[in-house]
This record gives C-alpha cells, structure tokens and sequence, in this order.
C-alpha cells in the first residue's frame, strides 16, 4: 500500500474516521491493527517478522528496568542487538556476501557450491530494525522509559505512517506521544494538509517524472553521453531521489498529523547546505542522527584526536552506505561522503558554521556542495563501481546540447525549478511551513498549483517509492 | 470524540479547502465544456450516441463498424456503402481502445437503447485485442464509455483490484484526471523540444521490452498465455438477443499474428463470423503509415475487400 495510492487514501480514510471516535486507548488499538493491515498489504508472511522482531524488543526493554546486574544487562543488549543485526544481516546482506565469498573463492581457484537463496526483502525492515533496537539501547542507556505493555509498543513500532520510509522515530518522541492522550491543536489540519500536498507533488510529480530520465540516461553506455547529458541524467537522480523520499517523509508527516501525532521533520532543504556536515543535518535526518548517536559517538567521536575521528567519520559513513544495500556502490557512497567529512573537516569546518561574507560566496559553496552531493549520487545510482566511473568520465565528452539533452534539460527545468524557487524562499526565511505563514489566497493559488500538477502530470507509470528497497 | 473529528474539519483551513473545491469544480466544468475541442478522438467520442442513434433507426438496414485506430485507418465507408448501398453505416473507431471500452460501448449505447437497432455490427480487431486478457485503462472506461453502475461487477469491465476501481471512479468524476494525458501530451508538445520524437522512442522501447508491438492495446503477456473469450462472448449473447450479428474483422499489420483458437471456437458455437484480412492481396509495406495503420491507399484496397467480403456474408445471411 503506498501514499501515492487510492487504496492507501480509501484505507486511511476509514482509519480516520474511527480513529477520532475513539477512547485513546481504542485509538493505539485500531493504529496497531492499522499498521499490521498496512504492512501485510505488501506480502503478510513478513507480518511474523514485524511481529517477532517487536516481542523480543518489548520483553529487552522489560527486563532491561528489572534487572541490576550490569553483565545481565549487558547480556540483553547484546542479545536485542544480535537478534536485530541478523534479521538485517540474513534478508539484506546475505545474498551480497556469498556472492562476494563464492567470486573470492573462484579466484583462488576453487570452485565454490555456496547456498543461494532468493529471499525477497522485507519492506522497510531497515527502518523499523533501527527504531525498535534505538529503544532496547535508549533504555539500556537509561534515556527511555519502557513501554507499558506490549500492544502499547507493538504500536510504536508498526505505526503506519512511518513504518515503511521513515523518519526513524525514537522512544522518547514517538512512544510517549502514543501513551497519551492526543488533541488536535489549532492549525493542525492545516499543516497536515500542506504536508500532504507537497509530499504527492514532490512524490509524483517530481521524482516520478524525472525516473524516466534518470533511468534513460543511467542506461545509456557512457561511451554514448555527451557531458552535457550526463550532467542532465545526474541532476534529475538528485531530485528523482530528493523528491521520492522528502515526498514520502511528508506524506507520513501531514497523515500523521491528522492522527494528532508529530514526526520529525527528515528534510529541510538538503541542497542549499554549503558544507557536508550541514548536508548530514539537512538529508534523512533521522538517520544520521542514528548513525552519530549509536555509532559514531560510541565509535568516540571527535574526542579522541584527528586521526581517530578521521577514523569514525569513515566508519560512520561507510556502514552508513551499506546500511541502504549489499552492493559495492552504496559503499563507495558512504565512503566519497566519509571522505568529504574528512576534507572538509580538515579545511576547517568553522568556516561553513558561521554565516559567509557574502551572498555570492554562500551560493558558490551550495552549488559545490551540491556538485560533490551529485558525484555520490552518481555512486547510488550506477549498475557497479566501473559504471560510475566511466559516468564520471563522460564529463570528458564536451558540452555539446544534443536534441536528447534539450528535449531532457527542458523537463528537469519544468519539473525541479518550481520547487526550487519555493524552497529557496522558504530557506532565506527559514521557515519550513512557509506556506502556512501566507495569506490564505497564496496557499490556495500554491495548493491549486500542487493538485493541478498532480492531477494533470502524474507519470506515465507508477513508480514505488525508491526507500522501500532499504 | 466526534466533536474531535468536527474541530479538524472546522479548523482554520476551511476556507482554503473550499476555495480549492471552488477552483477545481469551476476547472472541470470548463474542461467538460471545451473537451470536443482538444483533440478530434475526444469530439469523435463526444457525437457517438449521436452517430449510433442517426444510422441505427430499427426500420432501416444498418451496420455498425466498431474498432480503433486501426480501423479508423483501414476502412473508408463510402467504399463499403457503394457494394452496401441499403444499409446506414454508422462508423465508430475512438483511438486506443479494445475490448473493455467497446463492451461498454455497446451495452450501452447500443443494447441498452430501445430506440437503436442494427443488424450488423463488424468489429475490427488485431493480436488479442478482444480477449480476456486485453489491457484496459480504467480511466479511460470510468470517464469515457462505462458508468457508474458498471462498478457493481468491476470484473465484468476489466477492473483489477482497488487501484483500477479507484482511477476508474476518479476519472468518471474529475474530467481533469480523466483526460490528464491528452492535457500533458498537448502542452508538452507546445514547450518540450523534441516531445513527440523522445516519447514515441520511449513507448516503442517500452513496447519492444514488453513484447509487443508498439502501440498495439494488447494483452500483458505475449507468449504462454492462455487467451480466453468468456467477456466477448457475452457481448455476443447480448447483441443477438437484441437482432444483432456479429462479425469481427481481423486486420492487416505489418507483422504477423495468430488468431486465437477460442475465437475461432466462439465462431463454431456463437454464430460468430470472422472475417480473415491479416493478409490481403496487393496490400504491402508500402500502404502503411506505420507499423500497423493503413495510408489512404491501403485504405481504399482493404476496405474494397472488406466491402466484397460483408456482400458475400451478408448477402448469404438473408
């Protein structure tokens, strides 16, 4: 069931009305089955791992309070964390693994019989993986109270909204928010349905539109691209990819918003950031807030000396990449943003904290930060390693405009610079709900313009939402 | 708590929400009223009752010829009227459409109509296009030649599943959605160099990747697939009880196909005609426009064959 479905609005339609009918207990009642509903519409035999995943979760962090003895403890932990990691480990990198020990073995000269399985991965389970193992280690840590029972968490972890995309949600934001009463406050509505609107125009009439492109142009043997149309197929995965999941993330945003509960906001305009630290606070928030706090900064941080943070930054990163597949290309994704954390930390990160000297110089800085975000994309985005190379070195081919660069820059440009504008003004002002802040006529020309695009341009086929596949 | 649910829709956006309603009731309405002007298959579409109901007076020999685009270009009527010269030839051929789309059409603007009458409706088809198994687009039925009540048995129309039902009733309420690709292909060709160039490369691509021809509004699967008449037969039934024969035509394209064996057992059982033209004399590569549809020269040479081939069918009817 995705957000940009009419099953998904029918289902949350009725979701919706009950919901409000209810006793706040009824209501955590009906989002369980909700969630289970939602997530069982993709194939319900991965219920049981939804489900299995969440009991032995629940009974960590139950037992995590009662128990004094720090080795026990310990012993919880490492048991929630193990049982979490192979969950991932089996669906996610299982396959990537053999494949790699099976192609090492053969150049030794052997000839491996390695098992192969063809295991479809679970939707989301990256997602829900990391939330429901933030709260064994939050309690663990002493930063989270357990949850009361066991629907009251089972809850948490298959709320729908982000259930399948994120934002990854802690304990401590999302938990206590379900265990108690929700209100709507003035100005709700409204914010849930600016989120709404803009999700479905980011989703599906950006990102999907600029799927063909993209796809047309990553598919294109290099040796055949001019620079110009390299270039163009890079810029349209950037926006393809920015699109998709910011549109995703404020789609669970504003449905959430209607269920009287808050997320964290997973985007604030991530290509206007002039360094990659800013990058990293602008781009799947969520997640590298999991990364820094359960990662990196037990990995020691920035407290250990350059070398040493050098070290963890790369880390962070590396399994950071890998953390989005088993494939060689994610990881060298992680590794190009490692090393741009390093460089940059190594020029002095100071400099792209404070505010520039100049206007001039602030947009020179996005625009190259923008650039080196683009080459990682390229990474992301490539069949292999050797691909996103010779991608690379089509930049060597000349600038020529073909028919094909103008007939593809000329909808990037249709697609993108709207937001584009809207963005940029929400980011000088620094406003995130700019809309909101608008006379009502101004949000009814934009919410026009959202639905008309939506309506009138939605692609030619329906593509599912790229975060899924994590 | 239902006060709850009424303080989220009386919330402070109530007026921009209405403004929006405001603004997209008063874009359909316009849309509704200017839609014969977008494109000629659309105005085509909008004088069908009319055309049906002009030649389909019960006291006079008719013939309805229903198809697509490949019978809008490879018949011309005045050649047939001049071997049928009694008969009132209504010819009905919107673009893109199959099975699904004339099932509906038929019931009715045809069956349903007590006012209508035709002895003879010749249906022209190629590959699987009245199958089972045919690809149907919902919006295209929900706003265009379903209706509502169709959605009671949405597997007698072709509908699959909540999605289908979902854009079939969208596109039979908002005008806008329903005609979104005629509204995107028009104002994309106005400021998209090379529109029309790239997008016919993508669709034969996606065509070619998918197995079959382009263009072609044909079955999902190509190969082992087994193609089932059940739908087509119905529509049979329902015309015959009515007075109405049925004779399908199948047409020339350039490349070759097979007419499937539950159609020629339809033919055994249903008194069903099939009129075989996949290959018609003097017809070559150079009558074509493209890959499936006739120039004017073509046109003139099928229809002349199709023209002699109802005289001999029809004629040995009566």
């Amino acid at each position: 069931m995705i957000f940009n479905s009419f099953v998904f609005w029918g289902f949350f339609a009725i979701v919706l009305a009950l919901y409000w009918r209810l006793p706040w207990r009824g209501q955590n009642h009906l989002l369980l089955v909700a969630g289970y509903i939602f997530y069982g519409f993709w194939d319900w035999r991965y219920l049981g791992l939804l489900a299995f995943s969440t009991i032995v979760d629940y009974y960590v962090g139950y037992y995590l309070v009662r128990v004094d003895d720090a080795r026990k403890r310990k012993l919880l932990i490492t048991a929630s964390v193990v049982v979490n990691l192979t969950f991932l480990g089996f669906f996610k990198y299982f396959g990537f693994f053999v494949n790699e020990m099976a192609a090492l073995l053969t150049t030794l000269g052997f000839q491996p019989h390695l098992p192969v399985l063809h295991i479809v991965l679970p939707v989301g389970i990256s997602f829900y993986t990391f939330q429901s193992m933030a709260y064994t280690i939050d309690i663990y840590r002493g930063k989270a109270q357990p949850a009361r029972s066991l629907p009251e968490f089972a809850t948490y972890v298959a709320y729908f909204p982000p259930l399948v995309a994120g934002p990854i949600e802690r304990a401590g934001h999302l938990l206590r928010q379900l265990q108690g009463e929700r209100r709507l406050k003035q100005g709700d509505f409204a914010e849930g349905l600016y989120h709404i609107l803009i999700g479905l125009f980011k989703k599906v009439f950006i990102a999907d539109n600029l799927a063909p492109i993209a796809n047309h142009i990553f598919d294109t043997p290099a040796a055949d691209l001019t620079a110009t149309e390299m270039l163009i197929g890079t810029y349209a995965f950037a926006f393809q990819i920015y699109g998709d999941f910011s549109g995703y993330s404020s789609i669970a945003q504003g449905v959430s918003k209607w269920l009287g509960i808050d997320l964290s906001y997973n985007f604030r305009m991530p290509y206007f950031s002039r360094s990659p630290s800013e990058f990293w606070q602008r781009w799947h928030i969520s997640l590298s807030q999991w990364l820094r706090d359960y990662l990196y900064i037990p990995l020691g941080g920035n407290r250990r000396g350059p070398t040493r943070t050098h070290i963890n930054l790369l880390l962070t990163m590396l399994l950071g990449g890998l953390w989005h597949g088993a494939n060689w290309t994610f990881i060298a994704w992680g590794a190009w943003h490692g090393l741009l954390l390093i460089a940059y930390r190594i020029v002095g990160t100071e400099r792209f904290e404070r505010p520039a000297s100049s206007k001039a110089i602030a947009v020179l800085q996005a625009l190259l930060m923008f650039h080196f975000v683009c080459v990682g994309w390229i990474f992301f985005r490539a069949e292999s390693i050797s691909q996103a190379f010779a991608l690379i070195g089509a930049l060597g081919h000349g600038f020529a405009v073909t028919d094909f660069a103008l007939y593809a820059g000329s909808l990037l440009l249709f697609f993108t610079a709207p937001l584009f504008v809207y963005e940029w003004l929400a980011y000088r002002r620094n406003e995130m709900l700019l809309a909101l802040s608008q006379p009502a006529w101004q949000r009814v020309a934009l919410y026009g313009y959202f639905i008309a695009m939506v309506v009138v341009f939605p692609p030619l086929t329906q593509q599912v939402f790229i975060y899924f596949q994590f | 708590m239902t006060s709850r649910l009424g303080a989220l829709l009386r919330a402070t956006e109530t007026r921009v929400v209405l403004a929006l309603l405001g603004l997209i009731a008063l874009v359909d309405i316009s849309l509704r009223l200017a839609e014969p002007r977008l494109s000629g298959n659309l105005a085509h579409v909008a004088e069908i009752p009319e055309l049906i109901a002009a030649a389909g007076k019960p006291q006079r020999h008719s013939l309805l010829l229903l198809g697509n685009s490949l019978t809008n270009n490879g018949v011309a009527v005045p050649v047939i009227n001049a071997v049928l010269p009694e008969m009132a030839i209504a010819k009905i051929t919107p673009d893109g459409t199959g099975l699904w789309d004339w099932q509906c059409l038929l019931d009715h603007q045809l069956i349903e109509r007590r006012e209508v009458q035709y002895d003879t409706v010749v249906i022209g088809f190629a590959w699987h296009l009245l199958s089972d198994q045919t690809r149907n687009d919902p919006s295209r039925l929900g706003a265009l030649y379903c209706r509502m009540s169709d959605l009671a048995n949405p597997s007698a129309i072709g509908l699959e599943g909540s999605g289908d039902i979902g854009e079939f009733m969208a596109a039979a309420v908002l005008r806008t959605y329903a005609l979104r690709d005629t509204l995107r292909n028009r104002f994309f060709q106005i400021v998209i160099p090379s529109y029309v160039k790239y997008t016919q490369a993508d669709n034969a691509a996606g065509a070619q990747a998918a197995g079959q021809p382009a263009g072609a509004h044909q079955a999902r699967a190509v190969d082992e697939t087994e193609y089932t008449y059940r739908t087509f037969a119905g529509v049979v039934d329902r015309l015959k009880s009515k007075g109405t024969r049925v004779i399908v035509v199948a047409m020339p394209v350039q490349s070759t196909y097979e007419i499937d064996p539950e159609l020629r057992e339809l033919e055994r059982s249903a008194e069903l005609t099939v009129i075989d033209l996949r290959e018609v004399p003097g017809l070559n590569s150079s009558h074509y426009r493209d890959q499936m549809h006739l120039n004017p020269v073509g046109q003139q040479i099928l229809s002349k064959m199709l023209a002699a081939a109802l005289h001999v069918e029809l004629a040995s009817a009566t």
